[in-house]
């Protein structure tokens, strides 16, 4: 009698004890295509071996197709956590629990960027309203400042977008949308100001070559997003990896992304401006542009 | 602890009352700081309704106040006659700054016109006829409508407008003022507020979208969706629990007059509860710790106040292990110290009942010895009364001197045999000692047994075969072999039986000569009964005495027949005695010299048609064997002796009667008995009377037939030994035995004269007898030339055929007639 009551008391500790002692046994990162997948596996390396040294576990890194891919992941628990963009994080948030750790301090914009829609200077737009009857390209239909931000411009201009352009086109990415913009493909895009800058260093474009004929409120930065069931210490463990990346490995920031000063920590509010625009844009649109369209 | 300890009892009292008591206490507690922080929190946002409320109705009341007053000044009443841009642009950035948190004031012109102030860049495109609070505008006349958010033209900001229309002096629509507002800003205002932590202010347009909130979240979204109707309802009363974004609040909300806008405060329950908790941990904490403290202490004292009994407990263990010795001195409580003296009497009680039940068990104990003792005796008796049966078992199948079976166990034995072989043969060995009475008679019975038992072992020895031997009398003994298979067997066993007493036969340093006669039967040759063949095997034995002893004669059907002869015969003569057949025949005795008579033997006659009279001695032989002899001669004896009297009476002389008496007779215990009953009766002298022996009455029980014979002669009768010379004719019995006469045998008479030996044998018996004073008969004389023998050798008596035959008793008279005067004749003639 006795003893089968010390075996419960004890089989009930064992219980507790290892519920919270499930800490997974590696940890995956998604990454958004922003430009090519291999490249960026390759740039993102010493980042991924920098955090599996801090962290203790190994650390897989995967490059879904597109925004959309990338939150499938995150909510099928095959990423715990994501490098996601402001929008597509608000996006995913309304069917996985999310919390949103860290966003990057660029050396340039700091911790928020612009949206621009640029065109080249010899194509003679100056104006929104010359955009009218040209081709357009976005970036791809999860993307803040290459869909989202200037889609928001249209609306606030009663501008239909199918009507208003001769061609819209996905160019899959920033460096895409400003290659196709610069290759003529399109009359011009809309790009991240971010994104311009180093496509513009790494393809050794001159200032001469784009207009932007617009530019967007500050749009705060990408934020770095894990899964809201994460393992708290783990979480914890990520984010002050991250937080003191740029002091213990500089160089694997810099091979990541030249233009990234620091990450610093952030937090759901700073995104509710991107929420306000998609609660104006409608869940009809978001549904429409982004999640229907990727099913 | 086991449950249903004092221990755990006490400690469960004590938890359970400490939990009830803490349970109370913190639901009270629960039910209070609930309540408190309820009513904070409620106060709270109450307040912050009324407050923020109160600003935005006047900061709407202005700005409609504003567009009121600017629709009605000249400038704008002037505008299609004289437009001076300048001084438009001028009025506007003056009215404008009496907005508190406006973004532009526009005027819009019927025309599409559109002025914004010096300052603002208007794009070319921008048209505010397309704008939904334009059309608005123009349709409420002269109220101010205010517009849902929507993406400012300009900035891509989210703004809400307010828009009225304005008329010409004449009273025509001339176009619509509106200001912007950014819900930044207005936001900003409601930022400052606090409900709580996580609690939030938002202003809501008509349509429940939401215009403003702390930290611009979920502008735009209609959060109520399709409730928001039912919200307005009276039935809430501005109150209300409500779920946004998966979190609880609690919602006051008021609307404003002004507009139609929704003021709402939310108070976060998370929020409550979070505080809730907070202040509520620190009870609920120190409550269970007490209540951990109280059950320790409650053990520990418990343990403490239970010591005593547990005490008591171990010395009751003591006492239960059997340890009476003990005593319970423990000093506690009154309940304690009342168990504590019961505990000691009832030791004290239970020492003496085990006292009294020690004494018990050692009486029970005493009890049980000699209960034991007597089964002892008893099954010693039991044993006894076994071997007693067992002995009386064996008395009676078993002969007690020999240990060979008895009579009865050898006829069960041999009907067994014969009932369940009806195949097999078997043969029965009757054996009898000859002259073993003789060693009876002259060594005592003593050593006769030590003969009976070596002959008993030397048949054992003996017989190879399946058998049973048996001793069924004194000196008898029947063998009986069973499953014989050829006469050759039975042969050799009674070849082999005979042999066996050529040893001479040692006992005690003495040894003996013996022999035994030996009958054999067979079953189912000579009979089907046990009873048939030891008849049988009996006859065989009598035959093998007969032809001399020391033989064995295996029964034949002859046997059988001459033992029918005897039957008949001894019949016969019982039925002549009763008839009165017999008749006695007398044959004068003669004084030799003088030729008187001197006595006469008297001789038995029997005129029997079925017996062959030429056999009188086959007769006598039979009588004597079937014991007929004692009763034909107690009726001799009688008929004689009534004779001698009544002769004797008439006769001038003596004469003596004399009577054959076999030797069976005189063995008969009664002998001497019957001759002095026969005398008596007769009433005869004895000195008349003669009794003649024969020499084989000798041979056997020598010395009780002469005791006998000595009394007989006491009584002054005379004895004849009778046929002498015939047999042993011992001198050791004319000398021994008290006998008065001798008669020689007819033998010696018939040949004395022919065999000078023989001669010379009478003349001395004669002489001999004469020696020892015995007188001597002479028998048989037939011729002139015998009696002058014997008178010539002086015998003293002649008796035969030269003087008289036998005759009856009539014609005694006759002879006598000689010898005796006529009064004899007469008195002859008469009887």
């Amino acid at each position: 009698m006795r003893n089968k009551y010390i075996l419960i008391f004890l089989l009930s500790i064992m219980l507790l004890l290892w519920g919270c002692s499930g800490s997974p046994e590696k940890i995956s990162i998604g990454i958004i295509p922003a430009r090519e997948p291999e490249r960026m596996l390759n740039n993102f390396e010493p980042v991924r071996a920098y955090l599996e040294k801090e962290i203790g576990i190994p650390v897989t890194v995967t490059v879904p197709d597109n925004y959309f891919g990338l939150i499938e992941s995150m909510n099928q628990n095959k990423v715990d956590i994501g490098f996601l963009g402001p929008f597509s994080y608000v996006t995913a948030e309304k069917q996985i629990d999310l919390e949103p750790l860290l966003f990057a301090a660029r050396k340039d914009t700091g911790t928020s960027y612009h949206s621009l829609i640029i065109a080249r200077k010899d194509a003679g737009i100056r104006t929104i309203e010359d955009l009218k009857g040209k081709k357009f390209a976005f970036v791809d239909p999860g993307s803040t400042s290459g869909f989202i931000i200037p889609s928001a411009l249209f609306k606030s201009r009663d501008i239909d977008v199918n009507q208003y352009f001769s061609k819209t086109i996905y160019s899959g990415s920033h460096d895409s949308v400003v290659m196709d913009v610069l290759n003529k493909k399109v009359d011009a895009g809309a790009v991240a100001d971010m994104n311009l800058r180093r496509v513009m260093d790494y393809a050794k474009i001159g200032n001469e070559e784009f207009i932007a004929v617009w530019k967007s409120d500050d749009i705060p930065g990408s934020p770095i997003v894990a899964r809201a069931d994460l393992d708290n210490t783990l979480k914890e463990k990520f984010i002050t990896a991250m937080l003191l990346i740029h002091e213990k490995d500089p160089q694997a920031i810099k091979y990541f992304d030249s233009n990234i000063e620091k990450y610093v920590a952030t937090d759901k509010s700073i995104y509710n401006g991107v929420r306000n625009i998609a609660n104006i844009l409608g869940e009809e649109f978001v549904n429409e542009h982004f999640l229907q369209k990727n099913q | 602890m086991r449950l249903n300890s004092i221990k755990f009892i006490a400690t469960a009292l004590i938890f359970g009352l400490g939990m009830v008591t803490i349970f109370i206490f913190s639901y009270l507690t629960y039910i209070n700081t609930m309540a408190n922080l309820e009513e904070k929190y409620h106060k709270e946002s109450a307040l912050v309704l009324k407050h923020t409320l109160l600003s935005f109705q006047n900061q709407f009341e202005s700005t409609e106040k504003v567009l009121n007053i600017l629709a009605e000044t000249g400038e704008l009443k002037l505008i299609n006659s004289a437009i001076d841009k300048q001084s438009l642009n001028s009025l506007l950035e003056r009215f404008q700054k009496t907005v508190p948190n406006s973004r532009v004031m526009q005027i819009c012109l019927k025309d599409g016109q559109v002025y914004m102030g010096p300052w603002m860049q208007i794009p070319p495109g921008y048209d505010p006829r397309k704008k939904e609070w334009y059309i608005q505008a123009l349709q409420a006349k002269g109220a101010v409508v205010w517009s849902e958010p929507y993406l400012d033209y300009m900035t891509q900001r989210i703004i809400i407008t307010a828009a009225r229309q304005f008329t010409t002096p004449s009273g025509d629509i001339a176009g619509v003022l509106a200001i912007d507002f950014d819900v930044n800003t207005i936001s900003n205002v409601i930022s400052n507020s606090q409900i709580g932590e996580n609690g939030f202010v938002m202003l809501l347009s008509r349509n429940g979208t939401v215009i403003a909130n702390k930290d611009d979240y979920m502008i735009g979204e209609r959060i109520f969706g399709a409730d928001f109707q039912n919200l307005l309802n009276s039935k809430y009363n501005g109150e209300l629990d409500y779920t946004i974004k998966n979190l609880q609040y609690h919602l006051k909300f008021d609307t404003i007059r002004r507009n139609g806008m929704i003021l709402v405060t939310a108070i976060s329950r998370a929020e409550i509860n979070d505080n809730l908790f907070k202040a509520f941990f620190p009870v609920l904490s120190t409550g269970i710790a007490c209540l951990f403290i109280f059950c320790v202490g409650a053990y520990f004292l418990t343990l403490k106040a239970i010591a005593p009994l547990k005490k008591l407990v171990s010395l009751m263990k003591l006492a239960q292990n059997g340890d009476y010795g003990v005593r319970s001195n423990i000093k506690a409580y009154d309940e304690i110290n009342s168990l504590s003296n019961s505990f000691n009497s009832m030791i004290d009680s239970i020492r003496k009942r085990d006292k009294a039940l020690k004494e018990l068990n050692s009486e029970l104990a005493n009890t049980q010895e000699i209960l034991k003792c007597n089964l002892n005796e008893m099954e010693q008796s039991q044993r006894i009364l076994k071997a007693s049966e067992e002995r009386i078992k064996h008395l009676a199948y078993y002969d007690s001197l020999t240990g060979l079976s008895n009579r009865e166990r050898l006829i069960k034995k041999l009907k067994q045999a014969i009932e369940e072989n009806i195949n097999t043969s078997g043969a029965v060995i009757y054996i009898d000692l000859d002259n073993f009475k003789k060693i009876n008679d002259t060594m005592g019975h003593t050593v006769g047994d030590k003969v009976l038992i070596e002959v008993a072992r030397r048949f054992n020895n003996t017989v190879d075969y399946e058998n049973y031997t048996a001793r069924i009398g004194g000196d008898e003994f029947i063998i009986f072999i069973n499953g014989i298979t050829s006469m050759d067997t039975v042969v050799e066993v009674a070849d082999k039986l005979v042999k066996i007493f050529k040893e001479p036969l040692a006992t005690d340093s003495k040894s003996f000569n013996l022999t035994a006669s030996i009958g054999v039967a067979l079953f189912p040759l000579h009979g089907s009964t046990a009873e048939e063949i030891l008849k049988k095997a009996d006859m065989a034995m009598y035959k093998a005495k007969e032809k001399g002893k020391n033989c064995y004669q295996v029964f034949d059907e002859s046997m059988h027949a001459e033992i029918i002869l005897k039957v008949n015969l001894e019949n016969e003569m019982r039925q002549a005695l009763k008839a009165d057949q017999f008749t006695l025949y007398y044959q004068p005795q003669y004084n030799t010299p003088d030729k008187s008579i001197y006595g006469m033997e008297a001789l038995l006659r029997w005129d029997s048609p079925s017996i062959d009279q030429g056999a009188p001695l086959d007769i006598i032989k039979a009588a004597e064997e079937t014991g007929m002899i004692v009763d034909i001669e107690k009726w001799v004896m009688k008929n004689a002796f009534t004779f001698a009297r009544e002769i004797n009476a008439i006769a001038d002389k003596d004469i003596k009667i004399s009577v054959n008496i076999s030797p069976v007779h005189i063995m008969q215990s009664d002998f001497v008995g019957n001759v002095w009953n026969s005398i008596i009766e007769a009433g005869v002298d004895p000195g008349f009377i003669g009794l003649e022996i024969t020499e084989t009455v000798m041979m056997e029980s020598f010395a009780s037939n002469k005791k006998k014979l000595e009394e007989i002669k006491k009584l002054g009768i005379n004895i004849y030994l009778d046929d002498f010379g015939s047999g042993y004719s011992s001198l050791n019995y004319l000398q021994n035995l008290p006998i008065d006469y001798v008669k020689i045998d007819k033998i010696f008479v018939d040949n004395m004269l022919n065999s000078d030996r023989d001669g010379r044998i009478t003349a001395t018996i004669v002489e001999l007898a004469h020696n020892i004073g015995l007188k001597v008969i002479a028998e048989g004389v037939e011729r002139e030339e015998q009696y002058n023998f014997l008178n010539l050798y002086k015998c003293d008596i002649i008796q035969g055929y030269y003087m008289s035959k036998p005759v009856p008793r009539g014609e005694v008279l006759k002879l006598l007639k000689f010898t005796t005067n006529n009064c004899l004749e007469q008195y002859l003639t008469d009887w």
